[in-house]
């Protein structure tokens, strides 16, 4: 009797099985997915991803100390916006000593008065792109009160020790200037602008106080630097066929089901799942770029940090934050544009720092990635492969100084007005004095980082120290010694 | 005698040229920074000089003092006004630094220097237009006070109006969300 009770149970347990099997299946084919959504990859658990705050920088700290005394905070001194050790005061830190006031006014000032504030001794951080405030703060865990309803983004924050009761915000996309005014200053905003200036600072004035012109950009005295030329070498090479296979691996899986690779004359190789549902492009430059449908019917908008978390964790199991080699380079979010009208689509542009140096490129960014609805429909990626160990030689070489930004710009005036002449009409036939002037006051700012030129050959490629001008829509860089030109690149 | 007037008309052209050429500031060299006459209120400086054609400048710096009581002290910034030329002669200039030299060798090109710890006082900024043997040919001077930083922050600097009311401020806050701005 116990035999046919013991086939039972077993045909039942095949029955489950098959049962379970059967909505498995169904549910590939109904949501359209493939094993690797669901699989787990070793990579996935160890391939490290940065966190949202450490790519979250502002692209200038100014420090005002008053007088018409000025310096820059440069970009990897990031401990002054946010830093995690407990002894070591930081803006982030101080906003939220703030936000803990029992009272906060919010009040619209204008831009004259935002502009006179900041002349004093004070510390102004600004974004080259703004985050909705609201989203900022649950980010950063600062207290929110109703009395902040009316900011809707935050592109700079700012305190001054002329009104030390105030904290200071633009919102860059609505061209809105904010004071918030709280009961007390439980701040140490002051003790941080002093500690600055008592470690001693790089001086930078307004460009208004070399040139006689009308422009209250900062630029340095004199920069020394051990910045050097080193080569680089693309990420991919076309000849690396393991290397990109196992690129696009990561976005098909390993056995490339449904999968069609189809290669360009010009030798470009282009991956296709499905009709196109899935896409990516293996360009000869060393680049991949990525597109994908969006299938989320979802109508929600994904908060700004949800998105961007996505983001950095998406490019982490695809080709990671390192070069495919392993060069480490330290991310950092240069743009942001938030395309309401797009299904609320975020694009985040990436910008690498090598040695705490910004990289810029003569051509295209170093990481795009565009989140729509919760998911990666873009994915841009061309970053650069060198001897980290090169670099970090030639850069123990002792200090040079480098070319006068001021003489860098009377150098080429000529020539910055040539390009953002370019197909402009009302700017021919113009007195010299006339365009430096004109090109003096259009400049909107001037740093220095490292220049990857648009690749030409193979073996003589150089990284290059500059200066960078930034002038409406262009940057122009100029050779960091000899202020010679090297190169534009058109935003 | 229609000689020695002659004589003596060449004489004092020469003489004339020579004061005239000694005391002419040069067109080609432009003090941007600090603006003359001005005050300035901290104790670094920036000096910035545009020269518009090639050449050679030699830049010196001088604390402009006077004698008060047998010591050299440091010139009372108020009320004295520096464009007074007659002021200027009871001065003894002490060098703030060594003469600069810097060549031009474009048609437009900046000299910049910071000066530290400027204590109060007059200071003197003399920019000498020289040739290739180091002769003198054109000279500018530019006077600029030094004042201690504090005194700048004790100006008056109302730019905020007292803040509106925590009420006054929701009251508004709705209204604008109702109506828009």
């Amino acid at each position: 009797m116990s035999m046919p009770k013991n086939i039972e149970k077993v045909k039942s347990a095949l029955l489950v099985v098959l049962l379970l099997s059967t909505i498995l299946l169904l549910y590939f084919f109904w949501e359209n997915t493939s094993y690797n959504k669901i699989s787990v990859h070793e990579d996935e658990i160890n391939t490290e991803i940065p966190l949202s705050r450490d790519v979250t920088k502002p692209s200038k700290i100014i420090v005002s100390f008053g007088a018409g005394n000025y310096t820059v905070i440069p970009l990897k001194e990031s401990n002054v916006w946010d830093s995690n050790l407990s002894d070591e005061v930081s803006i982030i830190k101080e906003f939220n000593k703030f936000g803990q006031s029992e009272n906060i006014l919010v009040e619209e000032i204008t831009e004259a008065q935002f502009i006179e504030i900041m002349k004093f001794k004070s510390i102004l951080a600004e974004f080259s792109y703004f985050i909705p405030f609201e989203n900022f703060c649950e980010e950063y865990q600062i207290k929110k009160t109703q009395s902040y309803d009316v900011i809707e983004n935050i592109s700079s924050i700012g305190y001054s020790a002329e009104s030390p009761d105030s904290l200071f915000i633009y919102d860059e996309k609505n061209k809105k200037y904010f004071r918030l005014v709280a009961d007390s200053d439980h701040t140490d905003f002051l003790g941080l602008i002093t500690s600055i200036e008592d470690k001693g600072y790089a001086p930078y004035y307004p460009l208004s106080v070399y040139l006689g012109v009308d422009n209250s950009i900062l630029i340095p005295l004199d920069i020394e630097t051990s910045m050097r030329n080193f080569y680089f070498r693309q990420d991919s090479y076309m000849h690396q066929v393991d290397k990109i296979n196992e690129m696009a691996e990561s976005f098909f899986g390993e056995s490339f089901d449904f999968v069609r690779k189809i290669t360009e004359d010009n030798g470009t190789i282009i991956y296709m799942y499905g009709y196109g549902q899935k896409v990516l492009i293996v360009n000869t430059d060393g680049s991949f770029e990525y597109k994908e449908e969006l299938i989320s019917e979802s109508s929600a908008q994904l908060k700004y940090f949800d998105a961007l978390d996505i983001a950095l964790k998406f490019v982490s199991t695809h080709g990671s934050w390192e070069s495919l080699d392993g060069v480490k380079v330290t991310p950092y979010i240069k743009d942001v544009d938030i395309d309401s009208s797009k299904k609320g689509s975020i694009k985040f542009t990436f910008g690498m720092d090598v040695n705490g140096v910004p990289l810029f490129y003569e051509n295209g960014e170093s990481i795009i990635v565009e989140v729509t609805l919760g998911q990666v429909t873009y994915y841009k990626r061309d970053m650069i492969d060198y001897d980290q160990e090169e670099l970090d030689s030639i850069e123990a070489m002792s200090s040079q100084v480098g070319f006068s930004a001021v003489n860098m710009i009377a150098q080429n005036y000529e020539y910055i007005y040539k390009i953002i002449s370019e197909n402009k009409d009302g700017r021919i036939n113009k007195d010299k004095n006339i365009i430096f002037e004109e090109v003096a006051s259009l400049i909107s700012n001037i740093q220095i980082g490292y220049f990857k030129p648009i690749v030409t050959n193979t073996i003589n490629n150089q990284v290059r120290p500059v200066w960078i001008v930034t002038i409406e829509e262009y940057n122009i860089y100029f050779d960091l010694f000899n202020a010679e030109p090297v190169g534009y690149s058109q935003k | 005698m229609r000689k020695y007037l002659i004589a003596l008309v060449v004489i004092l052209s020469i003489l004339c040229s020579t004061v005239f050429t000694s005391a002419a500031t040069d067109p080609a060299v432009v003090i941007v920074n600090p603006v003359s006459n001005s005050t300035v209120y901290s104790n670094n400086l920036l000096i910035s000089i545009k020269v518009t054609q090639p050449k050679t400048i030699k830049v010196k710096v001088f604390e402009e003092k006077q004698m008060v009581n047998g010591t050299l002290s440091a010139v009372s910034v108020l009320p004295l006004a520096p464009s007074n030329s007659a002021s200027k002669t009871n001065f003894t200039s002490i060098p703030v630094i060594a003469a600069a030299s810097f060549t031009s060798t474009n048609n437009l090109s900046f000299y910049t220097k910071q000066l530290n710890d400027l204590k109060q006082g007059l200071y003197r900024i003399q920019i000498d237009t020289v040739d290739a043997t180091g002769q003198i040919l054109y000279s500018n001077n530019s006077y600029v006070i030094v004042k201690e930083k504090e005194a700048e922050a004790n100006a008056d600097t109302k730019i905020f109006e007292t803040p509106q009311s925590g009420t006054l401020q929701f009251l508004q806050n709705v209204l604008k969300t109702i109506f828009g701005n």
